[in-house]
């Protein structure tokens, strides 16, 4: 039994932390926040890939880290404590990890060198407008034609999808079962809406109206909706980490707050009523993090239905943790804590984006029933 | 970053378990599934099946008769004690005066009392609340004056769980009263056949005795039973309760008593079908198997670090704040499930003596004076109060 990083984690957490505290303060992330190209730092991105942060997960052999749920853990939660906006949940996590376990060699060797080198983001689409949480594809199609295939449909809320070279969707295919394909943004017949989440990082609706795609845009997969399923675990298991990240900065703010904001002639951290609360939050961001190490745990376990219990149940606990953690903090700072000026606010935007993506609390309540061994 | 048992602690858990199918007595067993109360017999006779095993104090070094368990070990042999429906031994002698005697006492005193403790032959009580000092314990006022070879005690204690049950009793009394009142505290061991104690029943809202109030009327003590040196019992005290921090999460009660909820759950129905298929009452259930499961995860943390660094820190105090609303979650969910069968109030029918018909599932009598039981879990041990006083000043530095 163990619950700590290893060494190598915890140089690689270092190392990151140099990299963003180097070149990532409060005011210059509000610059990359107003960058509607990108809605990140590329030169940020360009560290990331010469740190080799980008292939965490990739294979060594393809130059990559061969990164498990543990590594994930310890990168998104020090991003995240750095508010990161750069892709790495989306093209790292889940673009990667779909890679890793659907696509052929010759799809690996044309995409992840353009990955690794940062010239390039992959994007996974997981959900449909009328769809909710569920990510089997209903309304998106692929139909066989001409030796490929054509493909129709809406994909909602795809995080990444702003700015990527390629998204990943899954297709209910004529000939019977899922399918899932790569295609690349560019071609005619996409149409991408995008837009900023609730943190600042980009997403995009796409809308794909008989877009034809080669037959070697199609994943080698016989369990597509399988695929779809664990990149969504690995998914909820890094946005948990970012998560502990966030809740870790905004109990050091709200504790710097009430240790200097002084009123009636003391710190009001004098009083009772909040350090209780204090102690309170204290506690919400440990039992968080004992949920967050388990989900990174088990997210890459071959048992699909032990990792889906362990995510869900871990993101079921900490949602509701963040959003405490989220709501005490900003009372606590009064009038400070609702303005876009102060850090804490944007922290409280990434807490409660972590409550909406990937599933929101009762989707994965159930969830955590329904996989009960 | 692992969460599985490795494969000495997976073979210690089948030890535990192949000991508790052979040695656990199944009308033990019985009377935990519906919730009966344990007696001063039951206790005495799972108390001997254990020091017949060397199991009895896990935790105490073996050179006094312990069996020199890790945090681990400790909380698998918990888990497993509850998952066979045993009774939880009385802490105060093994967990509690045991570890100060070895810590802070003298040769003749570890002849004299170890020994008992292990065997079970004598039973203590703690004779640390008073009727004005609860959370502010160091103010306590119960005197006691050196004179000769003996000291004279007079005062009061209360909340005394199983004084009524116990031979002695160990006790903070204030020895000087001219400096800060954390100095002036000492920890002696009073016989409580002693001439001048009284004890006096505290009947709590489930209608069970538990609880007393112990008088103490010019009580001979002879100053051989000074533990440590006079004026430093505050220190043991907080020797005593950081001690007694490892398990304080009550995890693997939780889980057996989630378990029995779970049963309950399986078995009565809304609207023609099991609660457990109820979509409000489900709800409940899973979130409040999360709770658990999370304070299981964080136990387990503790636990490691304190094999790494020898203590439990102040962080423990959540398990506590945690461990206990669990406990009255479960508590209360229970009643809850039960349904109109926990409105009859039949405390008599948890005791031994009981022979009449009860009204209801056999689980039922137990569901709401459990639930009431369960609300001392928070005050007891330092309320949960006092335990976000102690986050707060010693983990947060305000």
């Amino acid at each position: 039994m163990d619950f700590t990083l290893t060494e190598e984690q915890t140089l690689m957490a270092e190392s990151l932390r140099k990299a963003y505290d180097a070149d990532y303060d409060f005011e210059s992330r509000r610059a990359f926040l107003e960058d509607t190209a990108t809605c990140h730092s590329p030169a940020m991105w360009a560290t990331l890939a010469e740190l080799g942060f980008i292939g965490l997960l990739a294979p060594e052999d393809a130059g990559g880290f061969a990164g498990g749920g543990a590594d994930v853990m310890a990168v998104s939660q020090e991003m995240s404590s750095h508010l990161a906006l750069e892709p790495f949940l989306s093209t790292s996590v889940m673009g990667m990890r779909l890679l890793m376990t659907a696509a052929s060699d010759d799809q690996r060797t044309a995409i992840v060198p353009k990955l690794l080198a940062a010239e390039a983001t992959l994007a996974v689409a997981l959900y449909e407008p009328s769809q909710r949480y569920d990510t089997a594809p209903v309304e998106t199609t692929a139909a066989a034609s001409d030796g490929g295939y054509r493909l129709s449909g809406r994909k909602a809320v795809v995080v990444g999808g702003d700015a990527a070279k390629w998204i990943a969707v899954g297709a209910k295919v004529d000939s019977g079962g899922t399918g899932l394909f790569l295609v690349d943004t560019a071609t005619d017949g996409v149409k991408l809406t995008p837009y900023r989440l609730v943190d600042g990082r980009g997403a995009a609706d796409l809308e794909m109206t008989d877009v034809t795609v080669d037959a070697d845009a199609r994943l080698d997969t016989p369990d597509a909706d399988g695929v779809l399923a664990a990149v969504e675990d690995w998914a909820i298991a890094a946005s948990l980490a970012e998560t502990l990240g966030a809740m870790e900065k905004t109990r050091d703010l709200t504790l710097e707050y009430i240790q200097t904001r002084e009123q009636f002639g003391r710190p009001i951290g004098s009083f009772q009523v909040l350090q209780h609360a204090m102690a309170d939050i204290l506690s919400e961001v440990e039992f968080a993090r004992s949920m967050v190490i388990w989900a990174a745990a088990e997210v890459g376990n071959a048992d699909a239905k032990a990792r889906r219990h362990a995510v869900s149940g871990a993101k079921a606990y900490v949602d509701n943790a963040a959003r405490t953690v989220a709501e005490m903090s900003v009372q606590m700072h009064g009038g400070v804590g609702v303005t876009d000026e102060y850090a804490l606010s944007h922290y409280v935007k990434r807490l409660t984006l972590g409550q909406i993506l990937f599933g929101d609390r009762d989707e994965h309540l159930l969830r955590y029933a329904e996989t009960a061994a | 970053m692992q969460l599985t048992y490795d494969s000495d602690q997976q073979a210690f858990r089948e030890e535990v378990r192949a000991f508790m199918r052979d040695k656990a007595p199944a009308d033990l067993g019985d009377k935990a599934k519906t919730g009966r109360r344990f007696d001063k017999a039951d206790m005495k006779r799972w108390h001997a099946i254990l020091h017949d095993k060397g199991w009895i104090a896990p935790k105490w070094p073996v050179e006094h008769g312990g069996a020199g368990f890790d945090p681990i070990q400790i909380h698998i042999l918990d888990e497993e004690t509850f998952a066979a429906g045993m009774p939880r031994l009385q802490a105060f002698g093994l967990n509690m005066v045991g570890p100060v005697i070895i810590h802070f006492g003298n040769d003749t005193q570890k002849a004299r009392y170890l020994k008992t403790i292990l065997s079970g032959e004598e039973f203590w009580c703690q004779g640390f609340s008073e009727p004005g000092s609860g959370s502010d314990l160091a103010s306590l006022s119960t005197r006691a004056v050196r004179d000769g070879d003996n000291y004279i005690v007079n005062g009061q204690k209360t909340w005394t769980t199983q004084a009524h049950w116990a031979d002695w009793m160990f006790c903070l009394v204030r020895t000087d009263r001219e400096v800060k009142k954390q100095e002036g505290i000492s920890f002696l061991l009073i016989d409580m056949t002693s001439p001048g104690i009284t004890v006096r029943p505290i009947i709590t809202l489930d209608g069970e005795h538990q609880v007393n109030e112990v008088f103490l009327d010019n009580v001979e003590v002879p100053a051989e039973n000074l533990v440590g040196v006079e004026n430093k019992g505050w220190d043991y005290a907080k020797f005593l309760l950081s001690n007694e921090r490892t398990g304080i999460a009550g995890v693997g009660q939780s889980k057996s008593e989630f378990a029995r909820l779970q049963a309950i759950a399986a078995t009565e129905k809304r609207r023609g079908k099991p609660l457990d298929e109820d979509p409000l009452f489900k709800a409940k259930l899973t979130e409040l198997e999360l709770k658990l499961r999370a304070l299981e995860i964080t136990n387990l943390r503790m636990l490691i670090e304190e094999m790494e660094k020898g203590a439990p820190g102040p962080i423990s105090s959540i398990l506590k704040i945690v461990g206990s609303e669990v406990q009255q979650d479960i508590a209360t969910l229970t009643m809850e499930a039960v349904g109109s069968y926990a409105a009859p109030y039949l405390p008599e029918a948890l005791e031994d003596s009981w022979n009449g018909e009860e009204p209801g599932p056999d689980y039922a009598a137990q569901a709401t004076p459990y639930y009431f039981f369960r609300r001392k879990a928070s005050i007891y041990g330092g309320s949960n109060e006092i335990q976000r006083n102690i986050i707060s000043k010693q983990l947060l530095g305000l």
